[in-house]
């Protein structure tokens, strides 16, 4: 019995063992659970979950027909961490076939890198995609939206531009930011192991919403137009810069504004709207249309002129005007239509100079139009106090008030209309990512400032400018386009008088019976002898006339049927600007235009055709496009030009806008850049040339020796 | 038959179900990842309850205890051929060889040699009490025998249970009646041995190191040797009173290794909370004290060691896995027992139980035999 009670208090011995260790280990659990709890929590937290941005695209911008003017692209940067890379050698040469770069460059550029370094920004999405693959240690792949404008450098001033972190920083892309970039959003992973991350369903999230998309008024094929024409005679003439809108006169609606040069983006502007200059005769409009509309004179009231030899004649006294022909007297008709300054001025004294500003201002010069665009400018029209008893009849004609030259369209566009002053519409449209609109803009009339007898008078004298005034140039067969030229001396800074620079410009509006677009043409210093607004500034109104004419559809409407129905001409089109237009949509143009396509060399994009953009081809005759790869399509790569005669290759610089330094004559042996290699914005190209074809064997000498030569 | 201790089978299976839950929650995603879909560790885990439960029944109802203490030195010998095979041919997995290997079935011997090392010195101490003995010829031989297993078993290298062997074989002396005095040596030896192979392998006395640097300076090196442990304690801390909610948890997704064996309580405790974890405390506190109620009513020395041994074995099992997980103790690989997934402990576990029903069904029938002498001598 003595064993079985020793037994029985050694198991009870056992017993309490374990239910002491068992004891302990329950206390343990309750303080890493209750007093513990929320530092583990947090701990956990912080391990367990992680937030991740979750970024937005980016809306589209798309002209008036819904064809894409900007919109976001998938593309890849890559970036080496150094510290992780064991020999550069070997990952050069694994990443150079990728890259399409030779290993020994890329040795050489991944060894010059230090810690984190970026090595390509804008990569394409397939060459992307396969160094993510290859999973280098040291190698950073990631993927990032590169803004693509469908249109290249076309519209740029008025798209703007984003910045690196694709936000917008210029032109609509910075002023509808709001709506184009949309709002980030987050989501809550859970950690799966170390490396692993993954979404558990019911994660916390907040998703992101997708930028809103705008659909402007711009017409995409209006302003590849105007900026051809434009940028054609600013080259041409070698002027500083030319700018030209056209907008809808019934409903406001700017259809194009073009800008020649380009500028690099954050010096771009939109001169159409930011930019003010004195018009000139083109303002006589206002006080031609005041006078009418009060009733001060007829269209044939006589009004004598110069005095005799074009001498200027004293309007008040101290005020002298000339006319540029000094003819001794118009009739109101035809001082607009010959722009006499003296009769102007004298319609101006007679209207008073309170009711010529009531009627400026009314007509919105000298005051913002409210357009949603950044860094607009009012223009200037002093106020009446401030006005001297000269300024009347200066004003009048042009001279004392400064006009953005969509105030001056906008003007026009009243008369076009019938007297209607239309509030300008740069946007149609705003469309969230789902197809919802979010707000839509309707033509909005401001106010009537002309009747419309006025303004059908007014029209008929404007077309009277274009038929036998001082714009002939702007004659059209087939279609009667109305408009005033004007040719004002700019004001030299630092004379503070007139100097001998000009600005040559053209407002008017097609057709004339039932105008569908309004237009302003600026030609800034164009050539001495070259400067007068009829001879420069009005053909390119008529050029984009008609081109717009020749399209099957366009603004024009149903106009064009007129023209359809004549005999073709020969050369009946011209070549339409196919260049980085992917190999399809340049097929469907060029159908468009009845002409055939006949494509070279693999790649996706047109690099450059032949004949030029411009140029004139006989209708059903066919296009030679080459063709090149998406890098080269941006046109921001050098052309090969070795071989080719001068000509030929400077046409081809020219179109990628790159100044060239021709050294010697005949065919081009060498080039600098090198083919192929990226060009920087607006930059310069160095061409050593040789007699003739035979010299290209003596091609190397010569090259090596021009080398030797560089500083 | 009598009616044994249904309270053992019943606990048992509570700790089973329990543990298919558990491995099922804390397993799934593991099992995503290593095979093909969430299901596979319920799966296997399952097939062995089944196995397990007939197992237990066969014990429970079949075994015959003088067949079992006849067999039991051969049943240690081929356990510790077994233990030398093992080390030679045997699987390796995270640094130790433990594992034999048939198609997707695999076999740890130590497991059966733990429970096959209880039976026989249960035997041998029946049949050569030590306090009748004295220490050389009592004590010495079972020790150097309990000694030669555990070392097979330190050989693979599983020091805890190693450890945890020589741990049980040691109550077992403690309860077969040793004088106290004897039994000082063999802690002492137990100790020195301890610390020698700690000292031995660097592996583990890295992990000794770990523990005694967060016992003593509460310094974790998360990213090292100290991450399983770290994670441990996020995954209980996080759980707080009522846990996350079954399956909710986070440490699981392979942040945790071993989530699904040796440190699935960690997981109850997150997903559980205090309240869980309590409860499983609580059947594991009845279990131990209704084994232990069943060795103090034994008759027979044999049966009363053997159900001793079990109990202890369990109890120690339990204590030592609950204490590393709840960083009590530095970090080894122990299973919880009936909790944890691992067939060949499964099995052994669920056969031990059934043999301790069966030792309190003799039990009632002893003292059923008491009573009517009793009452015979008393009329």
């Amino acid at each position: 019995m003595a064993h079985r009670d020793m037994r029985k208090s050694r198991v009870l011995m056992v017993a309490a063992g374990l239910f002491l260790a068992l004891c302990t280990i329950w206390l343990r659990v309750a303080w890493l659970q209750v007093p513990m709890h929320a530092h583990y929590m947090a701990r956990a937290a912080e391990r367990q979950e992680s937030r991740v941005k979750l970024t937005p695209r980016r809306g589209d911008l798309v002209d008036r027909n819904g064809r894409i003017l900007a919109h976001d692209l998938q593309s890849f940067e890559v970036a080496i961490y150094m510290p992780q890379v064991k020999s550069v050698s070997a990952l050069a040469a694994k990443m150079a076939p990728v890259l399409g770069v030779s290993a020994r460059d890329l040795t050489k550029r991944i060894s010059a890198m230090k810690g984190f370094a970026w090595l390509e920004h804008d990569l394409a999405p397939e060459k992307g995609q396969e160094l993510q693959r290859l999973r280098l240690e040291g190698v950073v792949v990631q993927t990032r939206a590169t803004r693509d404008y469908r249109l290249g450098e076309s519209a740029f001033e008025i798209l703007g531009r984003t910045d690196r972190d694709n936000v917008g920083v210029d032109g609509l892309e910075y002023q509808y930011e709001n709506d184009l970039g949309g709002r980030s959003g987050w989501i809550t992973l859970i950690r799966a192991g170390e490396k692993r991350w993954i979404k558990l369903p019911g994660a916390e999230t907040h998703p992101a919403r997708d930028g809103a998309s705008l659909q402007l008024t711009i017409d995409a094929d209006l302003q590849s137009i105007v900026e051809h024409h434009l940028a054609r005679t600013v080259d041409s003439l070698q002027a500083l810069r030319g700018f030209a809108i056209f907008l809808d006169p019934m409903t406001g609606e700017i259809l194009a504004a073009a800008c020649v040069p380009h500028l690099p983006a954050g010096r771009a502007r939109n001169w159409t709207f930011t930019d003010q200059y004195e018009p000139g005769s083109t303002f006589k409009v206002v006080v031609a249309g005041a006078v009418l509309e009060e009733g001060l004179a007829k269209p044939g009231e006589y009004f004598t002129g110069s005095p005799g030899h074009g001498q200027k004649a004293e309007l008040l006294p101290g005020v002298f005007i000339g006319d540029a022909h000094g003819r001794p007297g118009y009739t109101f008709f035809g001082a607009i239509q010959n722009s006499s300054n003296i009769v102007c001025g004298k319609l101006g004294i007679r209207l008073g100079a309170e009711k010529l500003y009531r009627y400026a201002a009314s007509l919105g010069f000298g005051t913002l139009t409210g357009i949603e665009f950044p860094g607009e400018t009012s223009g200037r029209l002093r106020p009446l106090s401030r006005w001297q008893p000269r300024s009347t009849p200066t004003v009048a004609i042009g001279q004392e008030v400064a006009v953005t030259p969509l105030q001056l369209a906008l003007a026009y566009a009243a008369i076009a209309n019938g007297g209607v002053l239309m509030e300008p519409m740069l946007v149609k449209e705003v469309r969230a990512a789902d197809g919802r609109v979010l707000r839509r803009n309707t033509p909005q009339p401001s106010h009537r400032v002309f009747s419309e007898s006025t303004t059908s008078t007014l029209r008929e004298m404007l077309c009277a400018v274009v038929d036998s005034g001082t714009a002939t140039a702007a004659k059209l067969e087939g279609i009667r386009i109305a408009g005033k030229t004007g040719t004002a001396q700019k004001v030299d800074p630092t004379l503070k008088a007139y100097g001998s620079k000009y600005m040559a410009s053209f407002a008017g509006f097609a057709p004339a019976e039932n105008p569908r677009i309004v237009g302003v043409v600026v030609i800034d210093e164009p050539p001495q002898r070259l400067h007068y607004g009829g001879q420069i500034a009005a053909p390119v109104f008529r050029e984009v006339v008609l081109d717009l004419m020749r399209q099957p559809t366009s603004v024009l409407g149903s106009t064009t049927r007129n023209i359809a129905m004549r005999p073709p001409d020969v050369p009946a089109v011209t070549a339409p600007d196919l260049r980085l237009l992917p190999r399809r949509e340049a097929e469907r143009k060029l159908a468009d235009y009845g002409l055939h396509a006949r494509f070279e060399g693999d790649g996706t994009r047109v690099l450059s055709q032949s004949p030029a953009a411009g140029q004139p081809v006989e209708r059903g005759g066919s296009v030679v496009a080459w063709l090149s790869s998406p890098q080269d399509s941006v046109g921001r790569s050098m052309p090969d030009l070795a071989g080719l005669p001068v000509r030929q290759a400077l046409r081809q610089l020219s179109q990628r806008q790159v100044q060239p330094f021709v050294t010697g004559s005949g065919f081009v042996v060498r080039q600098e850049p090198a083919p192929g290699t990226p060009l920087p914005f607006r930059g310069e190209c160095r061409l050593w040339c040789a007699a003739d074809a035979a010299a290209s064997g003596r091609g190397g000498v010569s090259a090596a020796s021009a080398t030797s030569r560089r500083p | 038959m009598n009616r044994g201790d249904r309270w053992i089978i019943a606990l048992a299976l509570i700790l089973t179900f329990i543990g298919v839950v558990m491995v099922y929650s804390a397993g799934s995603f593991a099992s995503f990842i290593h095979h093909q879909g969430g299901g596979y560790y319920l799966q296997q885990q399952a097939l062995r309850v089944v196995l397990g439960v007939f197992l237990m029944w066969f014990c429970a109802r079949k075994l015959n205890l003088r067949w079992l203490e006849t067999i039991s030195p051969w049943a240690l010998a081929a356990c510790c051929l077994l233990l030398v095979a093992v080390i030679a041919v045997g699987h390796t997995s995270k640094g130790a060889t433990r594992w034999f290997r048939v198609g997707s079935a695999s076999l740890q011997p130590t497991e059966l040699a733990r429970i096959a090392a209880v039976v026989f010195l249960a035997a041998l101490l029946k049949r050569r009490p030590i306090e009748d003995h004295g220490f050389w010829r009592g004590l010495v031989p079972p020790m150097l025998l309990l000694g030669f297993v555990a070392a097979l078993i330190f050989k693979q290298p599983a020091l805890s249970s190693a450890a945890l062997l020589f741990a049980t074989g040691f109550t077992m002396f403690f309860l077969s009646g040793a004088p106290l005095r004897y039994l000082a040596i063999p802690v002492g030896v137990g100790a020195l041995a301890v610390v020698g192979g700690v000292a031995t392998h660097p592996y583990q006395l890295k992990r000794v190191s770990t523990f005694l640097d967060f016992v003593l300076h509460g310094k974790l090196d998360a990213q090292g040797a100290g991450y399983q442990i770290d994670q441990s304690l996020i995954a209980i801390g996080s759980g707080g009173v009522f846990g996350r909610g079954l399956g909710a948890g986070f440490q699981k997704l392979l942040s945790l290794p071993d989530a699904h064996t040796d440190f699935i309580f960690a997981i109850v405790g997150e997903e559980l909370g205090l309240v869980g974890a309590s409860v499983l405390l609580v059947v594991f506190a009845l279990f131990l004290w209704r084994g232990l109620r069943v060795t103090a009513r034994c008759s027979d020395p044999f049966a009363c060691l053997l159900a001793g041994g079990i109990t202890v074995q369990f109890g120690l099992y339990a204590v030592a896995n609950l204490m590393v997980a709840t960083s009590l103790a530095p970090t080894t690989g122990l299973p919880l027992p009936f909790v944890s997934y691992g067939g060949s402990a499964l099995l052994v576990n669920l056969a031990a139980a059934g043999i301790l029903y069966r030792i309190s069904a003799l039990n009632g029938e002893d003292e059923a035999l008491t009573r009517s002498r009793w009452a015979r001598e008393g009329a």
